[in-house]
């Protein structure tokens, strides 16, 4: 069992160094394949990379579902439970996602509805509409904020792209509450079939820049290893992926300077 | 010749990707980079509007380069004189020039400054021009600007800022007006109808003896400037030329600075070889007058600069004082040197009295009458270029300046130059080349090299040391100052570049804590500033910026990233613009400036700091050939601004053309 004191500090830790918008590396939005390369994935394809980077939605070969708990520092009350569909369209994507943090005295729920276009044969973009919802125990009432993100995804070469996100970039004066808002930029490349490698930067308005950097590596058909690192908290990251169709698992890890391992688990399921 | 020039044309056809520049992108990267720079010295911000105005005025009438002699393609001002001298070389000896790209050819060219070059260039010649009939061509801009939360809410008039300019041309003729109200300021602060700012001028140009006639508002230029320039002070970038084309140059007066032109009438005469220009203007400018010192005589305490009346102060020192100002200028070209000599007076309706200066104000003007004369020299023998210019006031203070630049190959280019501007020399119309915003009390040492390190690869680094003799703004010592500057650019294709720039800014200023003899600090800060633009198509334009500052002697730093996106959409047609930018700094001295793009003749670049955001989205929307509109929505969230937590900005231009 875990000590209050713990639970407290990590809270503490938490919120000082997260933004809402999910793409904090302690508040991520969901993917154990996204944590296991450090998050560095606003330009990477993927199923959970879709919520990170909305322009990635068009990707989605198939429609899938997934589900993610992401526990933190080994600490139920502060883990975060995740379900996302996608729905593939011509030239385009459809993405829909719930995701619970904390636990009956604190607790976040945000909820999103996401749309990704192919604009044209390089570039493609998307946007999702986001609905927070936060509880307190005790006197604090219950906070709810609407707010958005978009994206862009360019191909710069068959080996190259380059994603770019930006969360809430809303006037405050519109809304009730604070929400903070955040810029992604990053680039990725394929060094060969087996290998790709990502670097990106976030700078968000609760938060100093994070810089971060990822690679994943196929060494046999079907499985994947993963490493990465995120700067804030000098967080480093490692995981692995199996898919066995129609079924993905990926597990990933990280690690926090004061804070110890989280770990993330994953599931989808592609329906072809 | 003919087939080498075919070969090049050929080339660049082939290889060339098309970038293409839609209005928003006519901004040259190197005269947003200036702007930001004059930006950091607050004093000097309007000097941005001023070139961004240029520019647009610049592309709205563009070189025709096919017929133009080495006067006309000097208006291309961001070019250095051994450019322009290059291109006029290059068109005498080739002929006609059929596609902009081949500029890139030209010796002292690449293929980016082509680019920049690009979109105020016109490949039309005289000939074509003259076949089509003289018809009359009107312009009329009106901007709208509101900002919450408002300015001062004590001011007597609204809160919004207009600005209305109507201009024309029929053949040789041109003329403009221009009118503006100030946040704050009342439309029609007097009794009769009259904007609070009116502006008009009317031009003729000529090709013979008789070059140009402007009445009314007018600018100008003679030489470097250390007598006249109302326009852009020359050599303040680090690492781009440092010595801007000189030239003499008369112009109708466009802006919206409501103190710095002459009113009246300028003639320019050109015969042969030689050219002079005269002028005569009576114009009434701000001052804040009082009778200290003399109960019978009132004289003018100082100038007022702002063109700000909203407070009673500032309505009293309106029109206050009325300046009358003339002079003549020659100006010889014997084989590659040109000579220039320049006399002007200017006289005020009441005395400027310095009673009971202090210490800094010692040397500071006193009097009715200023006469400034000047003698310059451009020498250009081959690939090196020497210029100067010494100018005297009748105080017998003086300002001098020498300097040189030399191309060693068509890689490597370097500037070197000496500046001296004596305390108490003073010139009421005049920015020489590297004098600060005030002017004078300086003694400085600059240089810088550019070099095209590798195919696509640029170095440049500049250092401009100064040291002031005599007492300042915020220093009550001699003192110096130095600002470096290291550029790398990389080039890699015509729709990729990457920008990498350290720069550093020492001065010394007082401490406020001392007490009695004021002791001095090193105010040091230190700038990296990362940048990526690429093109993905010819409709999206991507930029991201990474700026990170140090401010040295309180360990505060300031760090913004940003992303622009630019997207035309070419079946409405529209273009979007989108900026997201998060800003944290420690304080205000830890500040990051950044610019925006914003309406047609408008620049903005505010001044980032605190811990937040500022975003914006303008469109333009252009709904018929004859008629444009553009809106822009900025905001921002900031614990620094200075306004309030959460700021914002609507701004609406409509242009009309018939």
């Amino acid at each position: 069992m875990y000590s209050l004191h713990k639970i407290s500090v990590s809270v503490i830790f938490i919120f000082l160094f997260s933004s809402a918008s999910g793409s904090d590396p302690y508040f991520p939005a969901a993917g154990a394949v996204e944590t296991g390369m450090g998050w560095s994935c606003v330009m990477k394809p993927g199923f959970w990379s879709s919520f990170h980077n909305q322009a990635l939605l068009p990707f989605n070969p198939s429609a899938a579902a997934g589900i993610n708990y992401h526990n933190r520092f080994g600490i139920s009350e502060l883990a975060t439970k995740t379900a996302a569909i996608v729905v593939p369209l011509e030239n385009a994507g459809l993405g829909l996602i719930y995701s619970h943090f904390g636990y009956r005295d604190l607790a976040r729920h945000s909820a999103g509805l996401a749309c990704g276009l192919r604009l044209s044969e390089k570039i493609s973009g998307g946007i999702q509409a986001d609905f927070f919802a936060e509880k307190t125990a005790g006197e604090y009432r219950e906070r709810r904020s609407l707010s958005f993100e978009a994206g862009l995804h360019i191909r710069l070469s068959e080996q190259a792209s380059l994603g770019i996100h930006v969360f809430n970039p809303v006037p405050e004066t519109l809304r009730h509450d604070r929400l903070p808002s955040s810029l992604r930029v990053g680039a990725g490349l394929i060094l060969s079939s087996e290998l790709k490698v990502s670097a990106e930067t976030e700078m968000s308005t609760e938060g100093g820049p994070d810089i971060r950097a990822g690679f994943e590596y196929d060494p046999v058909r079907n499985m994947s290893l993963r490493g990465g690192f995120s700067s804030t908290g000098n967080c480093f990251c490692f995981g692995v992926g199996y898919e066995l169709k129609p079924v993905q698992i990926d597990l990933g890890f990280s690690t926090h300077d004061r804070l110890g391992i989280s770990t993330a688990v994953s599931l989808i399921f592609s329906f072809r | 010749m003919r087939r080498m020039k075919a070969r090049v044309i050929i080339s660049v056809l082939l290889i060339s990707v098309r970038a293409v520049y839609p209005q928003e992108d006519k901004i040259p990267g190197v005269i947003t980079e200036i702007a930001e720079e004059l930006s950091e010295y607050d004093t000097d911000a309007d000097a941005a509007g001023e070139y961004a105005l240029r520019l647009f005025e610049l592309s709205e009438k563009p070189v025709r380069i096919n017929t133009a002699d080495e006067q006309e393609l000097s208006r291309l001002f961001f070019l250095t004189d051994f450019q322009v001298k290059a291109l006029t070389d290059y068109i005498r000896e080739t002929g006609t020039v059929y596609t902009v790209y081949e500029i890139a050819a030209v010796p002292g060219f690449s293929a980016s400054l082509a680019r920049m070059v690009a979109p105020f260039v016109s490949l039309t010649d005289d000939k074509q021009e003259t076949e089509k009939p003289l018809r009359l061509r009107n312009n009329i801009l009106t901007n709208f600007t509101v900002r919450h939360p408002a300015a001062d809410t004590s001011a007597p008039g609204g809160s919004w800022k207009m600005l209305a300019r109507y201009r024309f041309s029929a053949g040789q003729f041109s003329g403009n007006i221009t009118t503006e109200k100030d946040a704050g300021e009342k439309l029609f602060p007097g009794k009769k109808p009259v904007p609070d700012f009116l502006s008009a001028s009317l031009l003729w140009e000529g090709k013979g003896f008789v070059r140009k006639v402007i009445v009314g508002d007018f600018g100008a230029r003679y030489g470097l400037g250390t007598g006249i320039n109302t326009g852009l002070r020359m050599g303040f970038s680090l690492t781009q030329t440092g010595y801007l084309s000189g030239g003499d140059d008369i112009r109708p007066y466009t802006s919206t600075d409501e103190n710095l032109f002459f009113r009246g009438a300028a003639v320019q005469l050109r015969g042969g070889k030689t050219g002079m220009s005269i002028f005569w203007s009576r114009n009434r400018i701000d001052a804040s007058t009082d009778t200290t010192g003399n109960p019978e005589q009132v004289s003018i305490k100082n100038f007022q600069r702002t063109g700000l009346h909203t407070t009673a102060s500032s309505l009293a020192s309106k029109d206050a004082v009325t300046e009358t100002s003339y002079g003549i200028s020659l100006t010889t070209d014997i084989k590659s040197l040109r000579l220039n000599l320049l006399w002007s007076q200017n006289s005020f309706s009441i005395p400027v009295m310095n009673n009971d200066p202090s210490l800094r104000e010692l040397y500071d003007f006193s009097g009715r009458i200023n006469q400034i004369a000047t003698a310059g020299y451009r020498y250009m023998p081959g690939k090196l270029l020497l210029y100067g210019e010494i100018a005297f006031n009748s105080e017998k203070r003086k300002a001098f300046v020498q300097g040189l630049s030399f191309r060693p190959s068509d890689r490597l280019s370097i500037n070197m130059a000496y500046s001296h501007y004596d305390p108490g020399f003073t010139s009421f119309h005049g920015k020489g080349l590297f004098s600060s915003s005030s002017g004078d009390n300086s003694r400085g040492l600059f240089g810088n090299f550019t070099f095209e390190a590798a195919r696509h690869l640029f170095l440049s680094a500049g250092v401009d040391l100064k040291f002031h003799p005599w007492l300042k703004y915020r220093c009550s010592a001699p003192s110096y100052t130095a600002r470096r500057e290291l550029r790398l650019s990389y080039l890699p294709s015509e729709r990729m570049s990457f920008e990498a720039v350290y720069s550093q800014r020492q001065s010394m200023n007082d401490r406020s804590e001392s007490n009695g003899v004021k002791k001095q600090y090193d105010f040091k800060t230190s700038l990296l500033k990362l940048s990526f633009r690429y093109l993905p198509s010819e409709n999206l334009t991507l930029t991201t910026r990474i700026d990170r500052k140090w401010v040295i002697h309180s360990g505060s730093g300031g760090i913004t990233m940003l992303q622009d996106v630019s997207w035309r959409i070419r079946a409405l047609p529209a273009t979007v613009w989108f900026r997201h930018c998060i800003v944290r700094t420690s304080d205000w001295d830890s500040r990051i400036y950044a610019y925006e793009n914003d309406l047609v003749h408008s620049f903005s670049i505010p001044a980032l700091w605190g811990h937040g955001s500022r975003s914006y989205v303008m469109v333009s929307v252009k709904p018929s050939e004859y008629s444009d509109i553009r809106i822009k929505f900025a905001f921002g969230n900031s614990s620094g601004s200075k306004e309030g937590k959460n700021t914002g900005e609507l701004k609406i231009q409509a242009r009309v053309r018939f």
